[in-house]
C-alpha cells in the first residue's frame, strides 16, 4: 500500500536563487564569521540536497532540455518524463521516482482528406509506466511497451464559410486577440458577431480507431512480465455544437454544467458535447510468460482478456484566471472463460478507477482505486494538494 | 479563438503564450497513454477542421494533411508544451487569409 504524491519546491528553488554570495575580500576573519561562514554553508548544502530529493528540480530541467532546439534532444521530445514524489500510505517512507511515456509515429499515411474526412494508417511505438527508484514503494507498478498499426478515421465537426464570412471571421479574430482579459472578450460586440458567425458552423465529430498491437507488460523490476496481443476500437464522440441534441443531452456532463451555472462560468445551463467521454475497447490474447500469481496456481497458458477504458473531462469553473476541471478514468481488465481457481485468486479481473479535481492556478484533490494488471494488491489513494510551476 | 470555441481554453490570446497544455479541457492526466494519443488525434483533426473549414485557411507550401496533423497531434501529447508552441506549429503549417489569401 502506497501512495503516490507530486511535490513541490518554489520556495526551494526561490532560496536557491537567491542564496547570497559574497566576494572573499569583503569577509571578516573573526571567530565569529567563521561560524556564520560554516552554517550558511551547510544551509546551502542542505538547500542542494533537498533540491535533489524534489522531483519539480528534475521536471524543470527536462522541461528546459525538452524545450531545446537542439537536434540532439530530439528523443526527449518524443520521451515525456516527470518526476515524482512516491510515497507509502503510512508516510514513513518516501522516494524519488518518475512516471514516463515514449510515443513515436514510425510510418504513416493518409488515403482520404477530402473536407472534413480523413482516413489513415500509423504505425508507432509506445512505452509507459512508473518507475520507483526503491521500487517496493511504486503504487502503480506497470509498464506498457510495444508497437500499433491503427488505422484512424474521422468524419464531420464542422461545415464550411463563404469567402465573405472567411474574412470578417479573421478580422474579429484579430480584434478578440488585442483583448487582455475573458471579462472583456465575454462582454465584448466582436465577440458576440464571431459567435454568430463561427457556432452555426460547428458539428459533430466521429473518430474511429481500429488497431492491432503487439505489448510487453511488465513490473518495474521485469520479474514479472506477460505478452499482449490486441485488437482494439477507440471511440471518440463530439458534438462541438452546443445548440446540437448531442450536447445538450449529454448527462454525463451535467454536474459539471451546473458547477458551471452556478459558478457565473456560463451564464446558461450549457452541458457540452466536446466532453462526451472517450472509449476504448481491445480483445488481447496474454501470454503470461513470467506471472507469478499464476504460477503459483498453476495455471501458465495464454488467455483471451478484455479490455475496457474510458475517460471524461471537464471545465467546472473559470474563476479569476484559473480553471478548475473535474476528470476521471476507469479501466476494467476480465479474462474470458478463466478458470475456477483464476476467479477464486481474484486474477480473472483488475479494475482501476481515477478521478480528480484539478486547478489551473494549484489546488487539487484526487482519488483512484483498485490495481492493474500485476499490481500486487488494490489500493486506495486520496490526494491533496497544492501544485506550483516554476 | 479555435481553442476557445472548442471548449479548450477561455483565455485571452495574449497573455496564454506560456500556458502549457496540460492546462487545456483535452489532456486527462488520468487516462491511458494509448487513451491520450487518440483523444488528441481527435482534438488536432478537429483543429484542422476549423482552420480550413471556417478560418478558410490553406497549408503552408510543402505541408500536407498528414504533415499538419503530426505536428499538431506531437504538441497535443506533451504536457509541458506551450500555447506558444502551439501557435508556432500552426503558423508553420497553415496559411490564414489575413497572409496573403484574401
Amino acid at each position: 500500500m502506497s501512495r503516490l504524491g507530486v511535490a513541490t519546491a518554489a520556495a526551494l528553488a526561490t532560496m536557491l536563487v537567491c542564496m547570497p554570495v559574497r566576494p572573499a575580500a569583503a569577509q571578516d576573519s573573526t571567530g565569529a564569521a567563521l561560524v556564520a561562514r560554516v552554517g550558511s554553508l551547510h544551509a546551502g548544502l542542505d538547500a542542494v540536497r533537498r533540491a535533489l530529493e524534489d522531483p519539480e528540480t528534475f521536471n524543470h530541467l527536462i522541461d528546459r532540455l525538452a524545450g531545446s532546439d537542439s537536434g540532439g534532444w530530439r528523443l526527449l521530445q518524443d520521451l515525456h518524463v516527470k518526476f515524482k514524489t512516491f510515497e507509502t500510505a503510512d508516510g514513513n517512507t518516501r522516494g524519488l521516482g518518475f512516471s514516463y511515456g515514449f510515443d513515436k509515429i514510425v510510418q504513416q499515411q493518409a488515403f482520404d482528406t477530402a473536407g472534413t474526412a480523413y482516413t489513415g494508417l500509423d504505425f508507432h511505438l509506445q512505452s509507459a509506466g512508473n518507475v520507483a527508484f526503491r521500487s517496493a514503494i511504486n503504487p502503480r507498478d506497470f509498464l506498457n511497451t510495444g508497437a500499433t498499426l491503427a488505422l484512424q478515421r474521422s468524419r464531420g465537426g464542422a461545415t464550411p464559410t463563404t469567402e465573405a464570412e472567411q474574412r470578417t471571421i479573421g478580422e474579429l479574430e484579430q480584434k478578440l486577440a488585442l483583448y487582455e482579459s475573458e471579462a472583456e472578450i465575454r462582454q465584448s460586440p466582436e465577440l458576440r458577431q464571431y459567435l454568430e458567425i463561427v457556432a452555426p458552423h460547428l458539428g459533430t465529430q466521429l473518430a474511429l480507431e481500429l488497431g492491432a498491437s503487439a505489448k510487453l507488460e511488465s513490473d518495474q523490476k521485469f520479474e514479472q512480465k506477460q505478452y499482449a496481443y490486441a485488437a482494439q476500437l477507440g471511440l471518440d464522440l463530439k458534438a462541438w455544437n452546443r445548440s446540437s441534441t448531442l450536447a445538450r443531452w449529454n448527462l454525463v456532463d451535467w454536474p459539471a454544467a451546473i458547477l458551471r451555472y452556478l459558478s457565473g462560468t456560463d451564464p446558461r445551463f450549457t452541458p457540452r458535447g466536446s466532453t462526451i467521454p472517450t472509449v476504448r475497447l481491445a480483445m488481447a490474447r496474454v501470454d503470461p510468460s513470467e506471472n507469478d500469481g499464476r504460477e503459483a496456481l498453476g495455471v501458465t497458458s495464454s488467455y483471451t482478456r478484455f479490455n475496457l477504458e474510458a475517460a471524461y473531462r471537464s471545465l467546472v469553473a473559470h474563476v479569476g484566471d484559473g480553471d478548475f476541471f473535474i476528470e476521471s478514468d476507469l479501466r476494467w481488465y476480465h479474462e474470458l472463460r478463466a478458470p475456477s481457481v483464476i476467479r477464486a485468486a481474484g486474477l480473472d479481473e483488475f479494475t482501476y478507477f481515477a478521478a480528480a479535481l484539478t486547478s489551473t492556478q494549484g489546488p487539487f484533490v484526487s482519488y483512484s482505486s483498485g490495481r492493474l494488471p500485476l499490481d500486487a494488491a488494490a489500493d486506495r489513494v486520496y490526494e491533496l494538494g497544492w501544485k506550483l510551476d516554476f | 479563438m479555435a481553442l476557445r470555441m472548442l471548449d479548450q481554453s477561455v483565455r485571452p490570446f495574449r497573455p496564454s503564450g506560456t500556458v502549457p497544455m496540460r492546462q487545456l479541457t483535452y489532456f486527462n492526466a488520468a487516462v491511458s497513454d494509448e487513451l491520450r494519443r487518440f483523444l488528441a488525434g481527435t482534438l488536432a483533426k478537429q483543429l484542422d477542421n476549423f482552420f480550413r473549414q471556417i478560418d478558410g485557411a490553406r497549408f503552408e507550401n510543402g505541408t500536407d494533411p498528414v504533415t499538419a496533423l503530426s505536428d499538431l497531434t506531437a504538441v497535443l501529447l506533451a504536457a509541458e508544451r506551450s500555447m506558444a508552441d502551439l501557435a508556432a506549429v500552426v503558423d508553420q503549417d497553415y496559411r490564414f487569409w489575413e497572409e496573403g489569401e484574401a
